[in-house]
């Protein structure tokens, strides 16, 4: 109990950290926020009213104070570009966004297990050194050359599936696979090493000689302990997920947060840029938060130690 | 990091893919510092009539929309690889190393207090970070090798961290300690020399990153502008013939893949031997 108050506490202190680095980042812009939002043609009687307006007249940790409270009630402040709402904006396109991340996580789990599984099958043979050397292969191609790559093959030459988009199921799974990949290749070395590790434990050896098919050594005995480690490993990747999507969205046109975020970039829409990194990294240490508290709850190993 | 030396039976044979990862490190050295002498074409010629015109014997990769040798164009590319990748490895590893062995050897509140700032910008996605910092220097090379610098450092830190704690422990170290050796020299003989096989093991890993993630932030625009040969920059501009002519995107996509590659096999053969 206590244990698990302390990690609530330290979840907290890192989301405090995530506002104070996104300040930071906006106190160290180069020019005038209040310019910005101005406009080139503003005067700067109007610069000056809106610097009053805007807080920046004041010190520098009552400007932060203000800038953590806005963000903790969700007010990312307007879009520069459109004038309305950056909450709104982050709204419109999440879905979109999240639809990707979560069918790349599929193909990715997907992936992992069946390559374990087989990896296991056969243990120090050539299927391990397979999966080692292709899964490293794999971690060696950026997100955005896979995605070109598989629009070359399945879209340009193949004709399978439409070179851009993510509305329909036909569309998702180019970019999904793209996104999905790295994880999947990462996933599985994880899971392929803790299998193995398990499946040459005691208790999984103990089972066999007590006249337990390979089956259910696998699944009944070894597979619960070495799903530990790779479910950490995979809450861990979500924010990987968040991050690769960037590229996978721009590469396939796809109007979510990820270009939202990269088209903001471009037109210097601050606002905007604040908001979607404060949305993805408040999104990733909650998912760890989470993560902690179910790993906790399926081993009680972890509930002992703290 | 974890993500790649993490997997597999670590006693099995690195030897292998020591050789393939410092033959593919190898020829992206070679191609960075001998290529813009051997292939004498001039990346940024334009000759717009001789526009997307296949291989041949004098341009054995073609020349691209704007009419300019693509091989040329590589080869200038991994010199400003190498030179982003080796800048901003060496910037993050250096401020990394240095405030993690510096925080693990002192422990108490001063390790608690970095470590949670280390989590702080490892709630953020990498990529995420390096597009921040990129964006806050603006477009250009300079920015690319912050931005790396700035991505790599909180995994250096972390890991050094955690080697200097461990180290702490040892008979020599506290031998030091107890000699009143100033921990300036503690550090960099004792601490640091010993956890240096892993973190070497680690920078090669990071160098992998940091090509891909250099790339990446060239292509969404954040690289140095447009005539300079850049391989993320290439491949934007060379998707919009992705139908007419794929080898625009193919060619730097295949370097991109093969130096991630190489240093990715050299750091994972390097991290199971325990280091170099």
């Amino acid at each position: 109990m206590k244990a698990s108050l302390l990690h609530a506490l330290e979840t907290v202190a890192v989301l405090a950290g995530v506002v104070a680095v996104t300040f930071l980042f906006l106190h160290w812009l180069p020019g005038d926020p209040a310019q910005l939002y101005a406009g080139v043609e503003a005067t700067s009687e109007e610069v000056a009213i809106l610097r009053k307006q805007m807080g920046l007249d004041q010190p520098v940790w009552v400007q932060l104070a203000r800038h953590a409270m806005r963000l903790v009630r969700g007010d990312f402040g307007h879009s520069l570009r459109s004038g309305r709402p950056v909450r709104e904006e982050i709204g419109a396109r999440l879905p979109v966004t999240l639809r990707l991340a979560a069918c790349a996580a599929l193909i990715a789990i997907a992936f992992a297990l069946s390559a374990a599984f087989f990896v296991s099958a056969h243990p120090g043979g050539t299927a391990s050194r397979i999966l080692d050397w292709l899964s490293l292969s794999v971690l060696a191609i950026p997100v955005y050359w896979l995605g070109l790559m598989l629009i070359l093959i399945f879209a340009v030459k193949l004709r399978w599936s439409p070179p851009a988009g993510a509305e329909t199921l036909s569309e998702l799974l180019l970019p999904a696979l793209a996104l999905g990949a790295h994880t999947g290749a990462s996933t599985a070395r994880v899971l392929a090493a803790s299998l193995s590790d398990a499946l040459e434990a005691a208790y999984v050896r103990t089972a066999k000689g007590k006249g337990a098919s390979h089956g259910r050594a696998l699944f009944r005995h070894a597979l619960p302990n070495a799903l530990i480690p790779a479910v950490t490993y995979f809450f861990m990747e979500i924010g990987r997920l968040l991050g690769g999507a960037v590229l996978t969205e721009t590469v396939f046109a796809v109007n979510g947060i990820g270009r939202y975020l990269v088209t903001s970039i471009a037109f210097r829409d601050y606002p905007a840029v604040i908001g979607v990194t404060f949305f993805i990294a408040a999104s990733v240490t909650l998912t760890n938060a989470a993560a902690d508290i179910a790993c906790r709850a399926l081993d009680p190993r972890m509930r002992e130690s703290g | 990091m974890s993500t790649i030396t993490a997997g597999i039976s670590p006693q099995r044979k690195s030897h292998k893919r020591i050789a393939v990862g410092a033959f593919l490190t190898g020829l992206l050295v070679f191609a960075a510092v001998f290529g813009p002498v051997l292939v004498s074409e001039d990346p940024l010629a334009i000759e717009l009539e001789r526009s997307l015109e296949p291989p041949s014997l004098a341009h054995p990769l073609g020349r691209d929309a704007l009419g300019r040798d693509l091989l040329a164009r590589i080869v200038h590319g991994a010199r400003l690889a190498c030179a982003v990748a080796f800048g901003g490895v060496a910037l993050g590893a250096s401020f990394g190393i240095w405030l993690g062995i510096w925080a693990g050897y002192a422990g108490g509140i001063v390790e608690r207090a970095v470590m949670r700032a280390i989590d702080v910008l490892m709630a953020f996605p990498g990529f995420l970070l390096a597009l921040l910092a990129a964006s806050l220097l603006g477009p250009g090379v300079p920015s690319l090798v912050f931005a790396v610098g700035f991505f790599s450092f909180p995994a250096f830190a972390r890991v050094a961290r955690s080697l200097a704690a461990s180290l702490k422990g040892e008979l020599y170290v506290k031998a030091a300690t107890a000699l009143g050796a100033p921990r300036r020299r503690i550090l960099l003989r004792h601490i640091l020399r010993n956890a240096a096989p892993p973190l070497i093991a680690l920078v090669s890993l990071r160098m992998g990153g940091a090509i891909a993630t250099a790339s990446g932030l060239s292509f969404l625009g954040l690289g140095p502008a447009p005539p300079t040969p850049e391989w993320g920059a290439m491949l934007d501009s060379g998707r919009a013939y992705l139908w007419l002519s794929p080898r625009l995107v193919l060619a730097p996509g295949l370097a991109l893949v093969l130096s991630a590659l190489g240093f990715y096999l050299l750091g994972d053969g390097l991290g199971r031997r325990g280091g170099p």
